[in-house]
């Protein structure tokens, strides 16, 4: 009752101050339920609410608290970070055109809604300014007369402001100029008093008090209709009496002319619905205004939350990286993992081959060596023999010798493939043997100095062959042509660098004029092949060195 | 008084022609034939021989093995190695396992009769590079703790010379010596390195079981 008197007194005061209402006591307004696609969400505890992530047709159910004192007049809404006005639950009103037939039945009528803010509309009467508006009718079957209606019969908790002036209603013909059926009653009553009804016009309504006649706009004010409607439960009018109603027929072109000015809301429970919300932290705003749209102090407040998405949190991320970074590492063990199997099964097979060989070797070893053995003791007792014949001699000795050659043949072999000997201690100990025999059976003096080797240094089958066919064929050398008195061998090993020396103190050649024999080029293809060297020093009647040289690395 | 001799030999053949061999020498009798180890461990320890003339490559037991526990029973006994190769990773392992020398059966013949006489006459020849694989065990396990075990200077130029190439005759010259003295030097080389392997062996037990 209050507001309403106060909205009264603001209409009869063009000018006057149409503030906020001095409500003391905030209106109680609660949220009734929130509902994301038809589920409800439940509200917490600290009154807020958690719409998760992505929502879709968010509805905030919303109204007077039951019972609340005083009951808000019209509630508007807002969600902060999302909406940048306040806004109403849904409404309208109405500009109706109604017809009448001879009995005075109502036949038909066409409404002109309105709804929400004109846009025109600045919060008072003596602020907002007017929007012209024009409408066209035609005269349905029957009718003969005309009402003009300006109603707030709209949803019944409608509540707010409507201003119609300047309401102009004429009938149109294409061929002859427009016939004024209806002029604002305003216009032509300057200077009349405030709030008189116009002639041909009457309020009606259950609660027809609050349609109005008021003062619009500045420069100049002007009188016009109002519906002020400030009471949820009822609903005013304003419309022309039968006796003023125009004359129309059937097939007339009605036009309808008027300049308008609205601000509508709601008064009762509502709802508002937003289809999406993205990621963020929203509020809920519920207030309480006054039937202008202007707060009345009082509000209510919800916060909204709505999740990021999953794929935008950083525990997403925090997991994709974590992901990522597990495939990476399980990538990267596969591949050692599958590295290493390599390996292992190239070790597997690689043992199996040093194996083989070494059976092969063992077999040869045994039997083949058992055998050429017999053969040589053989010869040797057959020489003893009381009765042998001395002209046999000469070919038993070639026996034994072949025999003998034969075996150290077969041994030089089973040494070189035999994987145990894979290393350089081994080496070193055998060019000590094989210099060794080949020197004794020359009857050649050695010497041979040779440091102690490395036997955690791997040298494969094929470079011990190499090395040790290129000393053999050094010595043999020495044997077959040095007419020298004396062998030496020197092996030093410094920082990975092999060296064999074998040098004689015989008759020696000149390097350079005499043609290199197939045995000299055969020593340096043996140590080019490995990746070694083989210098040939010599000079005459000075002796002969060769050096052989090879760089060893440890392999891991 | 007839040295005594057993041949330890597990090819049929062979073993024919060894024993055919050491008919060719006076004084020498043979007392067992046995063709592996296991019978040797058996058969010899009666008989007492002078010298074992032992396969390298037996069988099930491996000369080797035989070697060290022919030792055990008769301390005294001179095993010497016959092979038909000049292994010296093998050759090693029979001298410290307590062998006096070694033989090697596929040199020229008339050698291995000369060398069989030798080794009765006091020790069995070693070559160059078996003499450097000593060389190189003494300097790894480095001094006794008993003087005694150690080698005497003259062995210690004897071993170095047979490991630089030289012939015992040569040796023999150099240090104004006679060839027999070079083989008993190089007889008690060997037994001064079974003896240290042993104790080595003993040391290792020791640790292993404290």
């Amino acid at each position: 009752m209050m507001a309403l008197l106060l909205g009264l007194w603001a209409q009869l005061l063009p000018l006057g101050a149409q503030g906020p209402a001095a409500a003391t006591e905030a209106p109680a307004l609660e949220i009734y339920s929130i509902t994301v696609n038809d589920r409800a969400i439940p509200v917490r505890r600290n009154g807020a609410v958690n719409l998760g992530s992505s929502p879709e047709n968010i509805f905030f159910n919303f109204g007077p608290r039951t019972n609340a004192q005083p009951s808000p007049v019209r509630i508007r809404y807002k969600l902060d970070g999302y909406d940048s006005h306040w806004r109403d639950g849904a409404n309208d009103m109405f500009m109706t055109v109604r017809f009448y037939n001879v009995a005075g039945d109502q036949i038909g009528q066409k409404q002109f809604s309105v709804t929400g803010e004109s846009a025109g509309w600045n919060g008072s009467l003596a602020t907002s300014s007017l929007t012209h508006r024009r409408e066209t009718v035609v005269v349905p079957e029957q009718a003969e007369r005309l009402w003009i209606v300006i109603s707030s019969a709209g949803p019944p908790s409608a509540v707010g402001v409507y201003v119609v002036a300047n309401l102009v209603v004429s009938r149109m013909s294409p061929t002859a100029p427009p016939v004024l059926l209806m002029d604002s009653p305003f216009d032509h009553e300057v200077g009349e008093q405030a709030n008189r009804i116009p002639t041909g016009w009457v309020r009606d309504g259950n609660h027809s008090s609050m349609a109005n006649i008021v003062a619009i706009g500045q420069n100049p004010t002007q009188r016009a209709f109002a519906i002020l409607d400030d009471d949820g439960n009822s609903h005013a009018e304003w419309h022309n009496i039968m006796e003023a109603a125009p004359k129309v027929k059937p097939g007339d072109q009605i036009l309808i002319e008027w300049n308008e000015a609205y601000s509508i809301g709601l008064g009762g429970p509502t709802s508002a619905k937003y289809q999406n919300l993205r990621e963020g932290n929203y509020r809920f705003h519920m207030a309480s205004f006054d039937i202008y749209g202007n707060p009345m102090g009082g509000s209510s407040v919800i916060d909204v939350l709505v999740t990021p998405p999953l794929w935008r949190t950083p525990w997403f991320w925090g997991g994709m990286v974590a992901m990522v970074f597990a495939v990476i590492i399980g990538a990267w063990r596969y591949l050692v993992w599958s590295r290493l199997r390599q390996e292992m099964i190239r070790l597997r097979n690689e043992r199996a081959l040093e194996n083989e060989r070494l059976r092969i070797a063992q077999d040869l070893h045994d039997d083949f060596g058992a055998r050429v053995t017999e053969i040589s003791i053989a010869s040797a007792l057959a020489k003893a023999k009381p009765n042998f014949p001395e002209s046999a001699h000469t070919d038993f000795d070639r026996i034994s010798n072949l025999s003998r050659e034969l075996v150290s043949a077969l041994y030089e072999t089973v040494w070189a493939v035999n994987p145990e000997n894979d290393n350089l201690d081994a080496l070193g100990n055998y060019l000590v043997q094989m210099i060794n025999r080949q020197c004794e059976q020359a009857q050649l003096p050695c010497r041979l100095r040779v440091v102690d080797l490395p036997r955690e240094l791997q040298v494969s089958s094929q470079t011990r062959h190499n090395i040790i066919m290129a000393a053999k064929e050094a010595v043999h050398n020495v044997i077959k042509h040095a007419r020298a008195t004396e062998l030496m061998l020197d092996v030093t090993f410094e920082k990975g660098n092999l060296v064999i020396s074998i040098q004689d103190n015989g008759c020696g050649f000149q390097t350079v004029r005499e043609r290199a024999g197939n045995g000299l080029t055969n020593m340096k293809r043996r140590l080019t092949d490995i990746g070694g060297t083989c210098e040939i020093e010599s000079q005459m009647d000075a002796g002969t060195k060769v050096i052989l040289r090879l760089t060893l690395l440890a392999r891991k | 008084m007839k040295k005594t001799v057993a041949v330890v030999e597990d090819d049929p053949r062979l073993r024919e022609q060894l024993l055919q061999i050491l008919e060719h020498i006076k004084d020498i009798e043979c007392v067992a034939v046995c063709t592996s180890a296991e019978e040797a461990l058996e058969k010899i320890p009666p008989k007492r021989p002078d010298v074992v003339l032992m396969d390298i490559k037996l069988p099930k037991m491996s000369g080797i093995q035989c070697v060290a526990e022919l030792k055990k029973i008769l301390p005294e006994v001179q095993v010497i190695m016959v092979t038909i190769y000049e292994d010296s990773e093998r050759i090693f392992k029979a001298l410290k396992a307590g062998a006096s020398g070694y033989l090697v059966k596929s040199g020229p013949p008339e050698q291995l009769i000369d060398a069989i006489r030798d080794v009765f006459a006091g020790g069995a020849p070693m070559s160059g590079h078996i003499a450097r694989k000593v060389v190189q065990h003494f300097h790894l396990i480095g001094p006794a703790p008993v003087e005694s075990d150690n080698l005497s200077p003259r062995e210690q130029q004897v071993l170095s010379l047979l490991a630089s190439g030289y012939l015992y005759k040569e040796i023999g010259d150099q240090l104004n010596i006679g060839v027999e003295t070079v083989r008993t030097y190089v007889k008690n080389i060997c037994q001064k390195m079974h003896v240290r392997s042993r104790i080595e062996a003993v040391a290792k037990h020791r640790a292993e079981f404290s």
